[in-house]
C-alpha cells in the first residue's frame, strides 16, 4: 500500500513538473532603449540622467548612455542651455527653471534616434499655519515580540498637528508631501516614512472641518505621500498628522521637524504614482492584480521629464 | 424614445390587428408534442398543415397553437430523433390534438438540429440548438459531460484560459452572458474555477445559444443568452442511472409520482478527488509531526457537488405546473494542526466556498386556444466566501492568539414574471410580458478578528455591505412571417433599473429578418440594443471564483451594446447545413479593474477601483453541420477582433489608447465529429485550435533613478529597477490546440443496460498555455516559462442505467 501511494505521489509531482516549460519569446521588442530621467526643480540647475534599458530575458544590467547630444528650449527659445556629461550618464545643465517656466528636450543618441520630452514647471505650493494640535506624549507598553514569544517593551511618542493648504481652482495640481528632520548629531535631513491607506489619502472628518492624513513615522526610511488637488480644487483645507513613533522613538521636544510640501507636474506626478504601484504590485504583473505600466512622457524612448517646486513648514515641536 | 415606442407599438397592433380581421372564419388547432418513451415535452417539434403549407413550432413548455381558414388539414408533426405522424382534420371547430411522437430507430443518431427548415426558415441568426445527446457524445476534461464546454466549441463563442469554463462571444466578457437554467438567471456557472459548468448534463433537456439577433424576451445581458431547459421526468416509469468516473460519482432518478400526471426527475454528482488524496496527506501528516518531535495532522482538498430536482404536476391539458430546484457548491478547504514536543499547538484552517441555489415555481395556463400564459415566481443566489484562520497556544504559559479574515461576496435575486404567446394567425407568433426582479447584493466585505489572550479582541468590517436595486422590464414581439419569402422578427424591451436613488431607464428594440432566397438558401440580418446592470468586476490576468458581482451605481452606469449582423444559410443535400455570418458590435461603459488593482479590498470599496471604457468587436464565423447518417458533427470557424479603449479623464488605461481584450484571438477553429459504428459502439472526436490569448509582459527593465538618487545626494529610498509595459495585451501567448477522444461501449443488461467510457483528454499531450510569467532558472539565467494545466488525461467511466 506505501509503495502505491508514493507512486502516486511521484506521478502526480511528474505530471505537474511536466506542465512547466521553457518558451520561445515571439515578440519584436527586443533591443535596448534609450532612458531619459529628468525631475527639474527650482533651486537648482536641471540635470537629467541617461541609460539604456534592458530586455527582460537577459541579465539585469543598465548601460549608461555617455554620448548623447541635447539641446533645450526654454519658453520656445530653442538651445537655452548647455548640458555637460558628468560620470553614470548623468548630464548636468547651466539652466535652473522658474515657475511657468517650460522646457522641451531634444536628445540624440547615437544608433537610436532622437527622444523628445516637454514639461511645465508648476508654481509653489502655498501652505501655511502650522500649529500643535496637542501635547508631544511618550507612552510605554509591553507587547510580543514577531515570534511571539518573548515580552517587550514599546515606547510610542505621539503629536498631533495641521497645517493649511491652498488649492488654486480651476487648475489640476498635483502634490507630493514628505516629512524630515533635522538630526541633532550631524544636522542632516533624516527623511521619514509616510504610511497611508492606499489611494484614500484623506479621511474627512464628520464634521467636515478638516481632512485627516495619517503619518506614521519609521526610522531611517523616506517616502512621500502623492495626491492630486482634484480632491481639494479651489480650496483651503486642514491637513491634519498624527506622528505614531512607535517601538524607538526618535522625535522628541526641541527637535526640528520639517513638512516639504511639493507641486509637481502632471507627468511627475504620474510616474511617481506608477513606480509606487508597480512596487506594491510585487512587480508590472501578478496573478491576482492588475499589470501597471509605468508613465512615460519621452517619446522615442522610456522615461519622465518632470518638474516641481517646493516649500518648508516647520513643525514647531516647542522645547 | 418616445417616438421609437409610439411608432412600434402602431405596428404591433397593425399587424396583429390585421391578422386578426384575415382570420374571422378560421379554426385553431392547439395541444402539445411530447415524447411517447419518456413523457417529456418536445420543445420545437414542427407542426405543419400539408394543405394550407402553415405551420408553427412548439414552444419551451411544447406546446403549440395553429390558426387555419381552411376546411380540412392534413397535420404533419415531426422532431428530429423520431417518428413523423400525420392527422387528418375537419376544420369545423377548434381542435386539441396532443401528440405523443414514438422514437425512430432509423434516425437514433445524434444531430445538432440544423433541419432545414428551423436553418434555413427561421428568421433569426445567431441561434444555435445543441441537443443534449450531442453534448453526452463530446469527449471532455476527466470524461465529464460538460454543457458549457460543448457550447465553447461553437463558432464565435469562445473558453477563457486552459480549462475553463467561462464564455467569450463575440468580444463580450464573462459577464455578458445570461444562462437561464427553466428560466431563472445564474451568476457563478463554474465548478472548480471554471474546470466544470455547474449543469449536470443529466439534468438537461434543451440547451439553445443566442450570440446576436436577441428577441425582445431577453435582456440585461450584452453578448449572449444559453437558455437551459431541465428534464421534466418520465411520466410512465421509473429510470435512473449511476455513474462513477475518474474524479465524480453521479446518480439521476426519475419517474412518476401519479402515472402521466405528476412526475419527478432528480440527479445529483459529486466530486471525491479530496478523498482519494486522503493516504497521502495521512502520510505528510506523520512526516510533519516526527520532524517537529510531536504530532500533527493535515487535511485538505477541493470538491464540488450538485443537486437538480424538479416536479411537474399537470393539472389538465391547459394547466401544468412546474417546481424546480438546483443547488451546488464548491468548497476548496485545508486544516492544519501541529503539537510540537513542547505543548506549543498551532491551528491553521482555510476554506474557500462558492455556490448556486435557484428555484423556481411555474405555471402555465391556456387562457384561450391562442393565448398561453406562464407565470413564475423564482429566487437565485450566488455567494463566495474566504476564511482563513490561524491559532497558537503555549499550554505551559498559558498563552494563546488568533486570527480570523474573511472576504465574503454574493448576490440574490428575487423574480416574478409573466409571459404570454400569442398565435393569431401562423403567420404571427406574438410573445409579451413583464418582469420584475429584486437584486441584493453585498459585493465585498472583509472583516477580521483578532483575539490575544483575554484582552478585548479587535474587530473589524470594512468594505461596502449591501445593495439593493429594483429591475422591471416590459417586452413586447412578433414572429411575422410576411409572405413565403419575407419573415421578420421585430420588438422592444423595455427596462429600468433603480438603484442608489437612481433610475436608469433603457428602451432596446431588436430587429431581425429573413429572405428566402430559394427554399435550401437564405439570407438574414439582424440589429439589436441591449443594455446591462450588472457588471462582474475579475482580474484580467485569470478567471478566479473571487470575482465580483457587482450592480450598476449612482456612479457607475449601465453597459450597452449595438449589434449587427448578417449571414448566408444553406442546406445542402438535406443532411449539411452550412452558413456564414459577419458581425459588428460596439459596447459602451465596460468595466475594468485599474492598474495594479485587484478584488482584495483597502478601505475603498470596489467603485473606486475601478475604470469605464468602451470596446468594439468584429468578424466572420463559418459553420458546416452534419445532422443525418452515422457521422455525425460540426466543422467551425471564426475570424475576429476585439478591442477595448479606457480614455475618459481620470479613468484611463494603456495611456488611453485602443488595446486588445484578453480574449481577442484571431483564428478559432472546432471539429467535432461522432461515429455510430455499431448499436453497441461508438466513439467521438473533438479538435481545436486558436492563435493564442493576449497576455501583458513588461519587456524591458530599467533604472527609474534621477541624478540625485544615483550621485548619493538624494536622503530617502528609491527604487534601482522598474519594468517597462509597453501596453496592455502587448503579448500574444503560444497557440493553443489540442485533441480530445471518447470511446463507449454499451451493453444490455438483465436491468437496463451500462455503458463503459474511456475518453483521453489532450491526446498528443500538447501543453497549452495557461500562464507565462519570467523567472530565473537554478544557473541564473532569466527565461520565459510556460505553466500548462493539462497534460494527456485519460479516463475511464461505468454508468449503469435503468
Amino acid at each position: 500500500m506505501k509503495k502505491i501511494i508514493i507512486l502516486l505521489a511521484l506521478t502526480i509531482l511528474v505530471l505537474t513538473s511536466s506542465c512547466r516549460k521553457v518558451v520561445e519569446f515571439n515578440g519584436s521588442q527586443t533591443d535596448a532603449l534609450p532612458v531619459l530621467i529628468c525631475q527639474a526643480t527650482t533651486d537648482s540647475p536641471v540635470a537629467l540622467r541617461l541609460s539604456y534599458s534592458n530586455f527582460f530575458l537577459r541579465e539585469a544590467q543598465f548601460p549608461v548612455i555617455d554620448n548623447a547630444t541635447i539641446r533645450a528650449d526654454l519658453n520656445g527659445t530653442p538651445n537655452a542651455a548647455t548640458f555637460s556629461y558628468t560620470e553614470n550618464g548623468i548630464y548636468l545643465s547651466d539652466l535652473t527653471l522658474r515657475p511657468d517656466d517650460t522646457l522641451t528636450l531634444r536628445v540624440s543618441v547615437p544608433d537610436h534616434g532622437e527622444l523628445t520630452a516637454g514639461c511645465r514647471m508648476p508654481a509653489p505650493p502655498s501652505a501655511s499655519d502650522p500649529s500643535i494640535l496637542s501635547d508631544f506624549t511618550i507612552d510605554t507598553f509591553p507587547s510580543y515580540s514577531n515570534n511571539r514569544d518573548t515580552l517587550i517593551t514599546i515606547r510610542e511618542s505621539s503629536l498631533d498637528f495641521r497645517f493649511t493648504l491652498n488649492d488654486p481652482a480651476n487648475v489640476d495640481n498635483y502634490y507630493q508631501l514628505k516629512a524630515f528632520f533635522l538630526d541633532p548629531t550631524d544636522n542632516q535631513k533624516r527623511y521619514l516614512s509616510l504610511i497611508i491607506n492606499d489611494d484614500v489619502l484623506f479621511e474627512q472628518d464628520p464634521t467636515g472641518d478638516y481632512f485627516e492624513l495619517n503619518m506614521q513615522v519609521a526610522y531611517n526610511r523616506g517616502s512621500q505621500v502623492l495626491f492630486s488637488g482634484d480632491r481639494i480644487n479651489g480650496l483651503s483645507h486642514v491637513i491634519r498628522g498624527e506622528i505614531e513613533d512607535v517601538r524607538n522613538p526618535i522625535l522628541h521636544r526641541g527637535t526640528k521637524l520639517y513638512l516639504e510640501v511639493t507641486s509637481l507636474s502632471r507627468d511627475a506626478y504620474l510616474f511617481q504614482v506608477t513606480l509606487i504601484n508597480q512596487r506594491q504590485n510585487g512587480g508590472a504583473l501578478s496573478i491576482v492584480n492588475e499589470p501597471v505600466q509605468v508613465h512615460s512622457n519621452v517619446n522615442g524612448g522610456i522615461g519622465i521629464l518632470g518638474a516641481s517646486s517646493s516649500m518648508l513648514v516647520e513643525i514647531p515641536l516647542g522645547q | 424614445m418616445k417616438r421609437a415606442l409610439t411608432l412600434f407599438l402602431v405596428l404591433l397592433a397593425a399587424s396583429v390587428g390585421w391578422a386578426q380581421r384575415t382570420q374571422q372564419t378560421s379554426f385553431t388547432v392547439t395541444g402539445t408534442v411530447i415524447d411517447s418513451r419518456t413523457g417529456e415535452t418536445l420543445i420545437g417539434a414542427t407542426v405543419f398543415d400539408t394543405l394550407s403549407h402553415k405551420g408553427t413550432v412548439t414552444n419551451q413548455h411544447g406546446r403549440y397553437s395553429l390558426t387555419l381558414r381552411n376546411s380540412h388539414a392534413v397535420i404533419r408533426v415531426s422532431f428530429v430523433g423520431c417518428q413523423t405522424q400525420f392527422f387528418d382534420l375537419k376544420l369545423d371547430r377548434d381542435h386539441r390534438l396532443n401528440v405523443k411522437l414514438n422514437g425512430s430507430t432509423t434516425l437514433a443518431e445524434v444531430t445538432v438540429t440544423g433541419q432545414r427548415t428551423q436553418h434555413v426558415e427561421s428568421s433569426q441568426a445567431s441561434v444555435i440548438e445543441i441537443p443534449v445527446e450531442q453534448v453526452k457524445a463530446i469527449p471532455m476534461l476527466f470524461g465529464e459531460t460538460d454543457v458549457v464546454k460543448a457550447v465553447q466549441l461553437l463558432p464565435g463563442v469562445q473558453n477563457g484560459s486552459e480549462g475553463m469554463a467561462g464564455m467569450y462571444v463575440r468580444g463580450g466578457g464573462p459577464d455578458e452572458n445570461l444562462f437561464l437554467l427553466d428560466g431563472v438567471p445564474m451568476y457563478n456557472v463554474n465548478h472548480l474555477g471554471g474546470f466544470f459548468s455547474a449543469f449536470n448534463s443529466d439534468a438537461v433537456k434543451n440547451i439553445q445559444l443566442y450570440k446576436g439577433s436577441f428577441p425582445a424576451r431577453f435582456g440585461s445581458r450584452l453578448s449572449s443568452v444559453l437558455d437551459i431547459t431541465t428534464n421534466n421526468g418520465n411520466d410512465k416509469e421509473l429510470h435512473g442511472g449511476i455513474g462513477i468516473g475518474l474524479i465524480s460519482a453521479k446518480a439521476y432518478l426519475e419517474g412518476p409520482i401519479i402515472k402521466e400526471k405528476t412526475t419527478f426527475s432528480i440527479s445529483a454528482r459529486r466530486t471525491y478527488g479530496d478523498i482519494l488524496i486522503q493516504p497521502i496527506l495521512a502520510m505528510a501528516s506523520r512526516m510533519e509531526g516526527l520532524a517537529e518531535g510531536g504530532s500533527s495532522s493535515i487535511n485538505a482538498g477541493p470538491y464540488f457537488y450538485d443537486l437538480n430536482a424538479k416536479v411537474t404536476h399537470r393539472f389538465s391539458d391547459r394547466s401544468r405546473l412546474y417546481a424546480s430546484y438546483y443547488m451546488g457548491d464548491d468548497v476548496i478547504y485545508a486544516r492544519f494542526k501541529l503539537v510540537d514536543g513542547y505543548d506549543y499547538t498551532e491551528y491553521a484552517r482555510l476554506r474557500y466556498s462558492w455556490g448556486n441555489i435557484v428555484g423556481s415555481l411555474r405555471w402555465n395556463y391556456e387562457l384561450t386556444p391562442k393565448l398561453f400564459m406562464n407565470l413564475s415566481g423564482a429566487f437565485t443566489r450566488y455567494r463566495s466566501n474566504l476564511s482563513v484562520t490561524e491559532e497558537y497556544i503555549n499550554q505551559l504559559r498559558n498563552d494563546n492568539y488568533s486570527y480570523t479574515l474573511n472576504f465574503n461576496s454574493g448576490i440574490r435575486d428575487f423574480l416574478a414574471c409573466a409571459d404570454f404567446d400569442y398565435t393569431p394567425t401562423p403567420d404571427h407568433a406574438v410573445k409579451f410580458g413583464s418582469h420584475y426582479i429584486f437584486h441584493y447584493f453585498t459585493p465585498e466585505t472583509f472583516s477580521m478578528k483578532e483575539v490575544e489572550n483575554e484582552t478585548t479582541p479587535i474587530d473589524t468590517t470594512i468594505g461596502q455591505s449591501r445593495i439593493a436595486a429594483h429591475e422591471i422590464r416590459a417586452y413586447a414581439e412578433d414572429d411575422w412571417r410576411i409572405n413565403d419569402r419575407f419573415k421578420v422578427n421585430f420588438g422592444l424591451n423595455l427596462t429600468g433599473f433603480g438603484v442608489q436613488g437612481k433610475f436608469y431607464p433603457s428602451l432596446q428594440p431588436r430587429l431581425s429578418g429573413r429572405y428566402l432566397i430559394n427554399d435550401r438558401l437564405s439570407a438574414k440580418v439582424g440589429y439589436a440594443y441591449m443594455t446591462q446592470y450588472l457588471h462582474l468586476l475579475s482580474t484580467s490576468s485569470i478567471s478566479l471564483p473571487t470575482d465580483l458581482w457587482v450592480p450598476v451605481t449612482a456612479h457607475i452606469t449601465p453597459m450597452n451594446a449595438h449589434q449587427v449582423a448578417a449571414g448566408l444559410f444553406y442546406n445542402l443535400l438535406d443532411s449539411l447545413n452550412l452558413s456564414v455570418e459577419g458581425y459588428y458590435k460596439s459596447m459602451d461603459n465596460l468595466l475594468e479593474y485599474k492598474d495594479g488593482a485587484s478584488f482584495w479590498g483597502s478601505s475603498q470599496g470596489w467603485e473606486n477601483k475601478v475604470c469605464m471604457g468602451r470596446g468594439w468587436a468584429y468578424g466572420v464565423e463559418f459553420l458546416a453541420q452534419k445532422n443525418l447518417g452515422r457521422l455525425t458533427g460540426w466543422l467551425g470557424y471564426t475570424w475576429s477582433h476585439t478591442y477595448r479603449l479606457f480614455d475618459r479623464p481620470g479613468q484611463t488605461l494603456n495611456n488611453g489608447k485602443p488595446f486588445p481584450a484578453k480574449y481577442d484571438r484571431r483564428h478559432d477553429i472546432s471539429l467535432v465529429l461522432s461515429y455510430k459504428f455499431t448499436e453497441r459502439f461508438d466513439a467521438s472526436v473533438t479538435w481545436v485550435f486558436s492563435t493564442g490569448n493576449a497576455a501583458t509582459l513588461a519587456f524591458q527593465q530599467f533604472n527609474p533613478g534621477t541624478p540625485e538618487q544615483i550621485n548619493g545626494s538624494y536622503e530617502g529610498y528609491y527604487y534601482s529597477s522598474a519594468s517597462y509595459v509597453s501596453g496592455r495585451n502587448n503579448y500574444r501567448m503560444p497557440n493553443y490546440h489540442r485533441m480530445d477522444i471518447s470511446l463507449n461501449w454499451h451493453k444490455p443488461l438483465r436491468h437496463g443496460s451500462r455503458t463503459i467510457n474511456v475518453s483521453v483528454y489532450n491526446v498528443y499531450n500538447h501543453l497549452n498555455p495557461y500562464l507565462l510569467y519570467p523567472e530565473t532558472s537554478w544557473n541564473g539565467k532569466n527565461q520565459l516559462t510556460q505553466l500548462s494545466i493539462f497534460p494527456i488525461i485519460p479516463s475511464i467511466s461505468y454508468l449503469w442505467k435503468f
